[in-house]
């Protein structure tokens, strides 16, 4: 069984703008339009996709915060509209990193809050609160209000609350957004350990980087359909991407080669080709250079990124 | 258990936030005694200096409940309005606790610090009226203020349910202050009012909570005055068949983000 089986999935959002004193207009945004998904169980998922392409309201609807108008949606074989309460009671999720809390109370307490919501009791909630400040990194900072928060601790704080339950499967829409590199960096942290721990996560975010270093697998989604998936390193394949091939030679002057050449930043040439074979291409490159006797400097191989990958796809 | 464990969260929640904005509590402390000295003053020099203490007395209740009215639905219509804000509306649908218990809990800590306020406020007013010895009063008054505010949770959560459709708790929690302070009679009686509007200000709970609680606090209390009291749970079944309706339709079908 998956952790997450979607099926068809469509969701409708019905908007009335005002058109003058007792006129209105209404007018229907289709958010998702027959979304088909299967997460398997342990892995990190990544939903990307440009804003408005639908990534949010499918979270919002695997965690029962929005009923689908067609289709079917299963988290850990439970019904998110029919057994909605058994969905929640096994799922953590942030929807927005720096949302969610009482800023008049501290971080402790909202954790506190969060987890007698789960029904866990007052020492309870207190023990499972102060052990996620810890593995947060926010530790003394628990006693702080929460108003008092930078961007990255409320991040951190999110992530604690979405685990005070101790789920099976989180929701992470965009965890990092806005945050610093170094807070960034202990939140992706955070989300691998928890992989690693068993968990399933089903997060989205902009950024492409994070995404090819944390995922497992990649739907990109645009218009309400996914449009793409696989592993990132299968979507490069599919889409066959091309690899960038750099070999600088010592040698003062440009060597006599049907490739293009031109001077690196060191100052020796550098001969360059682009190849959607790189290991085969790098050792006959290199075979080629020593056999023209001349001695290699520097070799670098530049992979297609992910962001190329969206690109590709959703420019068709 | 689960299901207390949920309930005294919120409220100590709830509680504690209310606890750390002292200053309006001590701002709502002081009007009901500005307005019922302004309104006895006007009375005094109208009738010479002939206006007895017990007519302050009469004021100061009435405004004291028409505070707490107007706090409590106010409190509601911002409950849901600033979940919808900070997004922790979306975090409570997305968490097991039914969101009955979530507002009802809301609403406990609301009363709860309404009834601080009511003690206050009518121990001065009963010390000052009537004498030290009857402010074992006010003791008896807490316990019926905790039963007949109950349909008034009710009418809160039709109030949230409106804020969740309009996503605009002044105009709704305005509209519905202004029918309950001009109906209710809480600082006039009922007779003065058009006929209808007599209708309309009895079946509304206030009239019935404000006059009882004189009564109780001024040792003239009849058990008669409370057979209303029953009746009024019609309200919070209403506000539930219409919460849920509405969280339905409209909560989980747009949306409660902002």
């Amino acid at each position: 069984m998956s952790a997450v089986d979607c099926q068809g999935l469509r969701k409708v959002f019905r908007a009335s703008v005002r058109r003058g004193v007792l006129s209105r207009e209404n007018s229907e945004i289709l958010a998702l339009d027959g979304v088909s998904l299967k997460v398997e169980r342990g892995v990190i998922f990544s939903l990307v996709g440009p804003n408005g392409a639908g990534k949010t309201t499918l979270i919002k609807i695997l965690s029962t915060l929005l009923i689908p108008d067609g289709g079917s949606a299963f988290v850990e074989g439970y019904d998110v509209v029919k057994q909605a309460s058994k969905v929640r009671s096994i799922i953590g999720l942030v929807l927005a990193p720096d949302k969610g809390f009482y800023s008049r109370l501290s971080g402790l307490e909202n954790l506190i809050y969060y987890g007698r919501l789960y029904g866990l009791s007052k020492s309870e909630a207190t023990r499972r609160a102060k052990e996620l400040l810890d593995l947060t990194g926010l530790g003394e900072d628990g006693l702080r209000l929460y108003e008092e928060y930078s961007l990255g601790m409320r991040a951190k704080l999110s992530i604690a609350k979405a685990l005070i339950n101790e789920p099976e499967i989180i929701f992470l829409d965009e965890p990092t957004i806005g945050i610093d590199p170094l807070s960034a960096r202990r939140i992706r942290q955070l989300i691998k350990d928890l992989a690693t721990g068993g968990r399933t996560i089903l997060m989205t975010s902009h950024n492409m980087w994070e995404v090819e270093s944390l995922s497992n697998r990649v739907a990109i989604i645009n218009n309400g359909r996914i449009v793409a998936e696989g592993s990132p390193q299968e979507l490069k394949e599919r889409l066959q991407l091309t690899y960038r091939i750099e070999v600088e030679i010592m040698w003062a002057e440009a060597p006599d080669m049907d490739l293009p050449v031109a001077i690196g930043e060191r100052g020796y040439p550098v001969v360059s080709l682009t190849t959607n074979r790189p290991s085969e291409d790098l050792v006959k490159l290199i075979d080629e250079i020593r056999s023209r006797g001349y001695s290699i400097g520097t070799v670098r191989v530049q992979e297609p990124s992910l962001e190329e990958v969206l690109t590709r796809v959703l420019s068709g | 258990m689960r299901s207390l464990n949920q309930l005294s969260g919120i409220v100590e929640a709830e509680f504690k936030v209310l606890r750390r904005e002292a200053g309006i509590f001590l701002l709502i402390m002081s009007m009901p005694f500005m307005f019922s000295l302004l309104s006895y003053g006007v009375g005094i020099a109208l009738t010479g200096g002939q206006a007895p203490p017990t007519l302050w007395f009469y004021q100061l209740i009435g405004f004291t409940v028409l505070v707490m009215a107007q706090v409590m639905s106010s409190s509601s219509a911002w409950y849901f309005r600033r979940g919808m804000m900070t997004g922790r509306l979306e975090y409570l649908l997305a968490s097991p606790v039914s969101p009955l218990v979530a507002v009802f809990s809301s609403a406990l800590a609301n009363m709860a610090f309404n009834i601080a306020y009511f003690i206050l406020v009518a121990s001065i007013g009963v010390a000052l009226v009537f004498g030290a010895q009857y402010l074992l009063n006010v003791l008896a008054v807490i316990l019926f203020l905790g039963l007949a505010l109950i349909p008034v949770v009710g009418f809160n959560l039709i109030v949230g349910v409106v804020t969740i459709i309009f996503r605009e708790p002044e105009p709704v929690s305005n509209v519905i202050n202004s029918i309950i302070s001009s109906v209710s009679g809480f600082t006039y009686p009922l007779v003065l009012l058009p006929r209808f509007l007599q209708v309309v200000g009895t079946v509304l709970p206030y009239s019935h909570i404000v006059n009882t609680a004189r009564d109780i606090l001024s040792g003239a209390f009849q058990p008669a005055s409370i057979y209303p009291f029953p009746f009024m749970v019609g309200y919070l079944i209403l506000g539930v068949l219409v919460y849920r309706l509405g969280e339905v339709n409209y909560a989980r079908k747009r949306g409660v983000h902002w």
